[in-house]
């Protein structure tokens, strides 16, 4: 049945994040924005709150009527519990959610390509103790960013069996502080994407370190790193999915399906934000008397903030319908495009109107709203820049379109 | 629990809908534009389906179903022929006002036709004309003179429902009443030139001394606002089905027809732009959806949500039947392909049906905004009914 009605458990969890957002989270939000980064205490108590990108994904099956008479039909609603989650958690600060321990990014692709004896090493490591720990998700170079067939970082078998990489990998989130990077690299540079294979880079690993730590726009208080690999020695062991994975041409693939599931989300942390903006722009109209004035300046400001609104929720509803298909287990790389490529804009739109309806006010380093405006530009950027959904879209409405 | 999937009886619906706007209408686009009507034969095969007054009370033998099942089938039929799915709703917002504000023997007497009777439809005037509406007590009911535009399938009504200030009454909205009167004595002048929606004519009306029976008492407002934004729904609906029909084909002649040595939709501006019209589509879609399924359960948001929906339909019918055109060049200009009558009749509806202006204004009015009646009413013509 066509509804956009939470269940309980959903209702429940948006009101316990939504409460850590507003109680935790905000009264922290511009100290970690200067400071670039969360309280380490912050984040340990975070973590001892169960808050994790992890935790919620496993979230429990629902019960719903349907299926064979007087059977009901279990469904996943992990996807649609995370959408949920992502929005009020952005909404209490977009870097936050980037800086909750946790695989972070480097998680999918663990879950979609590793072997059982990996996901227990990689993944069972976030359960065990109470200290905040971090995966990250290593695929942009310098010189590939939207083309990521393009890397450069090369793989090489030693005598030992181990994997020696080179190259350098940049705009890494977490990338300074994770425990392991899944890292992408290449076995022969003239074979494109099919020679494509994802290593797990553990920190510490020899010929493996940090480069520069980025200055940014807007979520200053996620890292963003730069690594560097220099002959580094990766074992055999941590070569993603084992050799026989890559027979089949998986590899690039598995690094792309992560997108259908983690591009909702980054839709969903993007209606937070406009939403966030919106909620203090319309409450600092109200108060200034904006609404109530028939000016044609007034009248137009009211007007740009209603249709951000309408777009936002364009926006939300888009993003839901990609989790929810996820959830039922349709194919939805389109949709998870549209999703994104909608909300980045439709926030950017909303954070503007913002910052632009409270004037000078909103330009001030302790008004929310400019933070906000910052903030939102790289969502449509990172993980796929707008024209990226936009080719991955056209490829699943245009027969025969395989490059432009 | 958040669903995108519509239940079996509704699919079933729109199944049928779908066989009949591509079997029935589409083929005949052309030929119900210019003869400004859809052929008796086609109203009474789409009788025959029993999705007349879908969503008017069972207890009068229509379906009672819910707005999102009526969105559901009217985008089907406006993919076929958006100009033929208007002409094909013969309760429209007549229907609606009779069934909100009838007296069940008003209710029967006038809606009961529309299920036996394939040919028989209701018209409502709202948009006042050069001379005001005047209704005078006579006898047991009213007379009225006076004038009305804009009256969409007038000619066809077999009974058309009126805003009329009364006599002596003061001239506000609020004093107002609605009035429904036959054909008979009622000078009717058509548009003979429309920019869209054809199949459903406009029509000046002009009444004198016409027996009139009132509907409803008191103040209308709240019924007619709830009316307008019922039908408006059902008008979006129709833009988004419209859209569709535009989208589908303009993908269609992308992957067509080639230029430079490949398919349009192979060009990163073509392909594009046509990812941007999907995406618009669905989220027009979405946002509609939500809109009727909140009027569904009677939540308390469910009128701005679908302020919202129509605001935003509109938006998306413009940018996706203009693009439609745009993307097959020349060829779309030409009648040789439905694009350009359908960005056409996507723009009329906006002006007849699709009451975005106001829908906004309810927008702004969840806001803090403090409108006057007449940000409300001004779409459908209902402000200027005095003048």
């Amino acid at each position: 049945m066509i509804s956009f009605e939470l269940n309980d458990t959903l209702r429940g969890i948006r009101e316990m994040l939504h409460f850590v957002a507003e109680q935790e989270v905000r009264p922290l939000t511009l100290q970690a924005d200067r400071e670039h980064g969360f309280p380490s205490d912050f984040l340990r108590k975070v973590k001892e709150m169960g808050i994790s990108m992890g935790a919620l994904s496993k979230a429990p099956e629902i019960e719903e009527e349907g299926g064979e008479p007087g059977r009901k039909k279990k469904s996943k609603t992990a996807n649609r519990i995370s959408a949920i989650a992502c929005e009020e958690l952005a909404w209490g600060d977009g870097s936050f959610l980037l800086t909750l321990p946790g695989p972070g990014l480097g998680g999918p692709p663990v879950q979609f390509m590793g072997t059982p004896e990996q996901k227990e090493r990689f993944l069972g490591l976030f359960a065990k103790d109470s200290e905040p720990r971090f995966g990250a998700y290593g695929l942009t170079e310098p010189g590939a960013g939207s083309d990521v067939a393009a890397i450069r970082t090369s793989a090489r078998k030693a005598a030992d069996g181990a994997w020696v990489l080179n190259g350098t990998k940049c705009y890494i989130t977490n990338g300074a502080r994770a425990d392991w990077v899944v890292i992408f690299a290449s076995v022969d540079l003239t074979q494109g994407r099919n020679a494509h294979r994802a290593f797990v880079v553990e920190r510490g690993t020899p010929g493996f370190r940090v480069g520069k730590i980025e200055e940014k726009m807007g979520l200053r208080a996620s890292e963003t790193a730069e690594l560097v690999l220099e002959d580094c020695h990766v074992p055999a062991a941590n070569l993603l999915g084992g050799e026989a994975y890559y027979e089949s041409k998986q590899g690039f693939l598995g690094a792309m399906k992560t997108f259908d599931t983690t591009r909702p989300m980054i839709a969903a942390m993007a209606v937070g934000i406009g939403r966030a903006a919106l909620e203090r722009a319309t409450d600092h109209c109200q108060r200034a008397g904006v609404f109530r004035s028939r000016t044609l300046l007034a009248t137009q400001m009211a007007l740009r903030l209603a249709k951000a609104r309408r777009h936002l929720e364009v926006a939300r509803l888009l993003t839901w319908r990609a989790c929810w298909m996820a959830d039922e287990g349709l194919g939805n790389a389109r949709e998870a495009s549209m999703s994104k490529a909608y909300a980045a804009t439709a926030a950017l739109e909303a954070t503007a109107a913002a910052v632009d309806s409270m004037g000078a006010a909103g330009c001030a380093g302790d008004a929310l709203v400019e933070k906000w405006f910052r903030d939102i530009k790289v969502f449509d950027i990172f993980e796929g820049t707008g024209q990226i959904q936009r080719v991955v879209i056209a490829k699943r409405l245009l027969e025969g379109l395989k490059s432009f | 629990m958040i669903s995108f999937s519509p239940e079996e009886d509704e699919r079933l619906l729109v199944d049928s809908a779908r066989a009949f706007a591509q079997q029935q209408l589409r083929p005949r686009l052309r030929a119900s534009e210019a003869a400004r009507a859809l052929p008796d034969e086609v109203r009474g095969a789409f009788h025959g389906l029993g999705l007349v007054g879908l969503d008017l009370p069972e207890a009068l033998g229509f379906g009672g179903l819910t707005l999102v099942a009526r969105a559901l089938v009217e985008e089907e039929l406006a993919a076929g022929d958006v100009g033929a799915s208007f002409a094909l709703d013969a309760a429209g917002l007549a229907g609606a006002l009779v069934a909100a504000l009838g007296t069940r023997e008003q209710q029967v007497r006038l809606l009961g036709p529309l299920v036996s009777d394939p040919v028989y439809a209701g018209a409502c005037a709202l948009a006042g004309g050069e001379v005001a509406c005047v209704a005078t007590p006579a006898g047991d009911g009213f007379t009225l003179s006076g004038e009305k535009r804009q009256v969409l399938g007038g000619r066809r009504a077999s009974f058309v429902i009126v805003l009329a200030q009364l006599q002596g009454g003061g001239k506000d909205l609020g004093s107002a009443g609605l009035f429904a009167v036959g054909k008979e004595g009622v000078q009717l002048e058509e548009e003979r030139h429309p920019l869209g929606l054809a199949e459903l004519p406009a029509c000046t009306l002009r009444f004198d001394g016409a027996r009139a029976e009132r509907l409803g008492q008191g103040d209308l407002r709240p019924s007619l606002r709830a009316a307008l934004l019922r039908q408006a729904a059902v008008a979006a609906a129709r833009a988004i089905g419209a859209a569709r029909a535009s989208f589908e084909l303009a993908r269609r002649y992308a992957e067509e027809r080639t230029a430079f040595g490949k398919p349009i939709g192979h060009f990163q501006s073509i392909a594009f732009l046509l990812a941007d019209m999907a995406t618009e589509l669905d989220g027009a879609r979405a946002l509609l959806w939500r809109g009727c399924s909140a009027l569904d359960r009677g939540q308390p948001d469910a009128e701005v949500r679908l302020a919202e929906a129509i605001a935003q339909a509109r938006d998306a019918a413009f940018f996706i039947t203009d693009n439609g055109v745009q993307i097959l060049g020349g060829a779309g200009y030409v009648q040789d392909h439905p694009l350009e009558k359908w960005m056409r009749d996507v723009r009329a509806l906006a002006q007849y049906a699709l009451p975005a202006e106001a829908a906004i204004g309810i927008a702004l009015e969840q806001q803090g905004a403090e409108l006057a009646d007449d940000d409300v009413f001004c779409f459908a013509g209902a402000a200027t009914v005095f003048t």
